[in-house]
């Protein structure tokens, strides 16, 4: 190891020995350069004595440049070098003091005055003797003839491609919604409706929104019925334990196990003698079975026989039913022609509204026209209308919402409310 | 394989758009998107399969026709719309700086205006057009004219409206085209005919209407806006017609008397001939499905002239309980002379102890200081009139007695239809029925006599006799009255019936059942009436 040490040692640092040697591994660089730096000033100069000091250095007076472009950079703005500029001189104060101000002429109004008013006189004179006419922003558009026939103007062949026309029209602009087109605009009352209508009218009337009513009440009923409890659900609990209990009482109870499988074992052995049945018994089944067939077969003739006397009977039966049926696939077409003529019933997310049927009870009819009490609200009866005629969507008014239920709080002067309002009352009492 | 078609290029998903894609295709807020909808009339859609329309999702949403909202896209309002965006930013800013001189200023002169002419010329080509839905428009109108101004509601666009309202029931006055009117517990109904178009629009009554919450009233407004415009081009169209300048000077809303200088003896001519057309044209109309004939015609527009002179030769005094926005209305419209109390309107023709009038109508329980010469009734007396297109008997209109019911004039009685006629009868026929009653009723009782006397005769019974009574003579009266073109219309129905199927008969049949039961009831109503008639005098 010591070996190798030096060996490396010895590598990195070749011998000197020798003057081949050592020529070869210096490096005198440094020493030539200065001697020929010498030799140079020697050929230049001669063989001399060295120069001074102030012969080979100076003394830097004027300084560096790149410090005056620095020192220029710091230098302050021009304006504020001029705003700081204060003058001996004191500024004049701009209001005018009364002090100061010396008029023309004692008691008579000064010039500025008497312009002043001159200036607002004739603005006045100007405003009453020529109104401004306001902008009208009305726009005064109903003063000529909408539908007159507009006069024709020459096409120039020429300019056609410059001038900007008018957009066409595109063809689902004359589709109208079915509902629009089916439904009237302002729908005529019924004769019910009358503010002293007939009685077999009002009857009629109050009949339809009693059925409508009815409708309703039978549909809440039955949404009731299906979300109420039911009390077969406490008897299937009932029955639910039951069964458990029975089936858990034949595993838990192992000391009649054993006799169950015994019996289990006896039965087995029955069934199996019951299975090898004997040629007797087998004749006898198949007779039964032949019998059976027979009776079976006979009971439908009879049967058959039997229906035909009442052959009549069942024809005006299905008569009936194709009758029934015919009628039910005309109702089912008319109510889906109907359905279909009074347009759509939902646009987009909500629902439209439907009309409730205005009419007044027996006691709310009035005697006369003085007394009556309008029924029905008119703006919802138009706003319905539209909706009805698929002219909008229906809409829903939104509900502000709150992300957060307000609290409420209690002060802790509160607290002392009636102490304090005591104390008050007594004060004023007092007094 | 075909050419392989790419989704979403043909069909319902390339045909609608929904409501969301189109507010991004215009870029306008949702309000103003549905003021351009109401204003244009594009009308959400309901396409068929609304998973395809709308890329696969069946969420709830609303479908519009791409093409029209590519319309839309031409339309100069939305620009307007957005420069009005711009500028109500601008106003606010200056408001909540609090420099209001600044706002008023703005306001004045900066302020986009926009009308709404080229919209209604397109969406009403022509004049007949606008008028299929004036009444729409008229309700609207006259709901509005009542209301107070508030944040919402402009005083301007109200004062509109009164204008509007005013002008159209003055020409309503002076062409006389009013037809039905109907008190109902809602408001009036009231229907007029205009060149062959029956308009029907609804009045509130005057009490405040209460406004519910669940009516978006920018909707209403923006129906309002476009509908006021409408009906000013109808009304202009209309004074044309009748030669008058618009607008017209009507001093007070419901005063019309300076619209009464205006029409002069040619302007009436013309506006008569008009009418005349008018009648003529919708008379014609009526007929559907036999042949017109020159009598149906004749009668048709008699009825109607009958109907606009009706009161010519009345003068009406309107007491301060009734509503005289309504009566003074509907007694103009058929050629009456009206008044008023003073504190009532302004201007009343003429005063209350006048002696030309000859109806008052009142609706107190009961009267003071009756005038005699006079006629004192209840305002339904003056629809009823009208509906009934003749004068009826004021006495069953007195005040204070309980009127006849007021019957709906847009039922119509269709063929064997019942028709109450209690107040039918009219003053001047009263006593000529009464007459015709009398002798009527001897000559039946002799009949009666003579064949009780002779069905005792035959051993009849008595209520066999009564039931073979009536159809005998019933089908007497029947042969009586065939002509022979009847018998040939019977001879045909009846070859008609053989051709059938088992189906057709049957259909057929239910229907005769049910005609026939109608008929039933109509006659014993009838009989009812006959047999009260009699007990009544």
């Amino acid at each position: 190891m010591s070996a190798e040490n030096t060996a490396k040692i010895a590598k990195a640092q070749p011998s000197r020995k020798g003057k081949k040697a050592w020529r070869k591994n210096i490096d005198i660089t440094g020493v030539e350069d200065g001697l020929e730096v010498l030799r140079s000033e020697e050929r230049v100069r001669g063989k001399t004595t060295p120069l001074e000091d102030h012969q080979l250095f100076t003394i830097d007076t004027v300084g560096d440049s790149k410090v005056k472009r620095q020192l220029a950079k710091d230098k302050p703005l021009k304006v504020d070098e001029i705003l700081a500029e204060r003058s001996a001189v004191p500024a004049v104060n701009g209001r005018a003091l009364r002090s100061s101000a010396k008029p023309a002429s004692k008691g008579k109004p000064s010039k500025y005055t008497l312009e002043k008013v001159e200036k607002i006189a004739k603005r006045k004179a100007e405003e009453s003797a020529a109104p401004v006419k306001k902008k009208n922003k009305s726009s005064q558009t109903n003063t000529y003839d909408l539908w007159a026939d507009a006069p024709v103007e020459e096409k120039n062949p020429y300019l056609e491609d410059v001038r900007t026309h008018k957009a066409k029209a595109p063809a689902t602009m004359e589709h109208t919604p079915k509902a629009l087109v089916n439904h009237v605009n302002v729908v005529v009352p019924d004769a019910g409706a009358s503010y002293n209508p007939s009685m077999e009218e009002h009857q009629k009337l109050l009949d339809k929104a009693h059925s409508v009513e009815l409708k309703k009440v039978e549909a809440a009923k039955k949404l009731d019925e299906q979300l109420a409890y039911r009390k077969e659900l406490d008897d299937l609990a009932h029955e639910l334990e039951e069964h458990n209990a029975h089936v858990n009482g034949e595993t838990v109870e192992d000391e009649e196990e054993t006799a169950i499988s015994a019996d289990a074992t006896e039965a087995e052995k029955k069934k199996q003698n019951e299975i090898r049945k004997t040629r007797t018994k087998r004749n006898k089944e198949r007779k039964a079975q032949l019998e059976r067939a027979l009776r079976e077969k006979k009971q439908h003739e009879r049967n058959i026989r039997k229906q035909i006397d009442k052959l009549e009977a069942i024809e005006e039966e299905l008569a009936q039913r194709y009758a029934d049926l015919e009628n039910l696939s005309t109702k089912r077409d008319a109510h889906r022609e109907a359905e279909a003529l009074a347009g759509k019933k939902r646009l987009g997310k909500h629902y439209v509204q439907e009309m409730s049927i205005e009419v007044q009870l027996q006691d709310e009819l009035s005697e006369t026209l003085r007394q009556l009490k309008p029924e029905g609200n008119i703006f919802r009866d138009r706003f319905v209308s539209i909706q009805e005629r698929n002219i909008i969507e229906p809409r829903v008014p939104v509900q502000k919402h709150t992300k957060y239920k307000p609290k409420a709080y209690e002060r802790r002067s509160y607290k002392n409310f009636d102490a304090e309002q005591a104390r008050f009352y007594a004060k004023t009492d007092k007094k | 394989m075909g050419k392989i078609n790419k989704k979403g290029v043909k069909g319902a998903a390339a045909n609608f758009i929904t409501r969301q894609r189109a507010l991004n295709k215009l870029q306008i807020s949702l309000a103003d998107f549905r003021r351009l909808c109401i204003l244009k009339g594009i009308y959400p859609r309901d396409p068929k399969n609304k998973k395809k329309a709308n890329k696969g999702s069946t969420a709830p949403a609303t479908f519009y026709y791409i093409k029209d909202i590519q319309y839309l896209l031409h339309e100069p309002l939305l620009q307007k719309f957005r420069d009005y965006k711009a500028f109500a930013k601008k106003l606010n800013r200056v408001l909540h700086k609090g420099e209001y001189s600044t706002a008023k200023s703005l306001e004045e002169n900066t302020k986009p205006v926009y009308n709404l002419d080229h919209i209604v010329k397109e969406r009403y080509p022509s004049f007949i057009d606008a008028l299929r839905d004036l009444d729409d428009a008229l309700s609207m109108l006259f709901l509005f004219s009542k209301m107070p101004a508030d944040n919402k509601i402009k005083a301007k666009a109200v004062a509109d409206c009164q204008k509007l309202i005013a002008e159209f029931q003055a020409y309503v006055m002076k062409a006389k085209c009013l037809r039905k009117v109907f008190f109902s517990i809602k408001g009036i109904y009231y229907q007029a005919e205009i060149k062959g178009q029956t308009i029907t629009w609804i009045v509130p009554y005057q009490f405040s209407q209460a406004v519910p919450t669940d009516v978006d009233f920018r909707v209403m407004l923006t129906f309002l806006e476009f509908y006021t415009t409408l009906t000013g081009f109808v009304n202009y169209r209309l004074y044309n017609e009748l030669n008058i300048a618009y607008p017209p000077n009507l001093s007070e809303m419901a005063g019309f008397d300076a619209g009464d200088a205006m029409l002069t003896k040619t302007e009436a001519t013309a506006e008569d001939a008009v009418a005349a057309l008018d009648e003529f044209k919708s008379a014609g109309g009526e007929e559907d499905k036999d042949t017109v004939t020159l009598r149906q015609i004749q009668d048709a527009s008699n009825e109607v002239s009958n109907l606009q002179q009706l009161f010519a030769n009345c003068v009406f005094f309107i007491s301060r309980e009734t509503p005289r926005y309504a009566l003074e209305f509907m007694i103009r419209s058929c050629g009456g002379q009206v008044s008023w109390d003073p504190s009532v309107g302004e201007n009343p023709p003429f005063a209350e102890n006048d002696e030309r009038i000859t109806h008052q109508i009142s609706d107190r329980p009961t009267v003071s200081n009756r005038v005699l010469g006079r006629a004192y009734v209840q305002p339904q007396w003056i629809a009823d009139c009208i509906n009934a297109r003749r004068i009826l008997r004021s006495k069953t209109y007195e005040p204070g007695q309980v009127l006849p019911p007021h019957l709906s004039p847009f039922v119509e009685a269709k063929e064997g239809d019942y028709v109450p006629g209690s107040a039918i009868d009219s003053d001047a026929e009263e006593e000529e029925e009464e007459e015709v009653v009398a002798e009527d009723k001897e000559d039946d009782k002799e009949d009666v006599y003579e064949s009780e006397l002779k069905a005792e005769a035959a051993g009849v019974t008595f209520s066999e006799s009564t039931n073979a009574e009536t159809k005998p003579t019933a089908s007497k009266k029947s042969t009586k009255k065939r002509s022979a073109a009847e018998v040939e219309e019977e001879e045909q129905k009846e070859m008609a019936t053989v051709m059938m199927t088992n189906k057709q008969r049957k259909l057929y049949q239910k229907m005769q059942h049910g005609k026939q039961k109608k008929v039933a009831e109509v006659e014993k109503l009838q009989r009812k009436k006959a047999a009260l008639k009699p007990k009544k005098k």
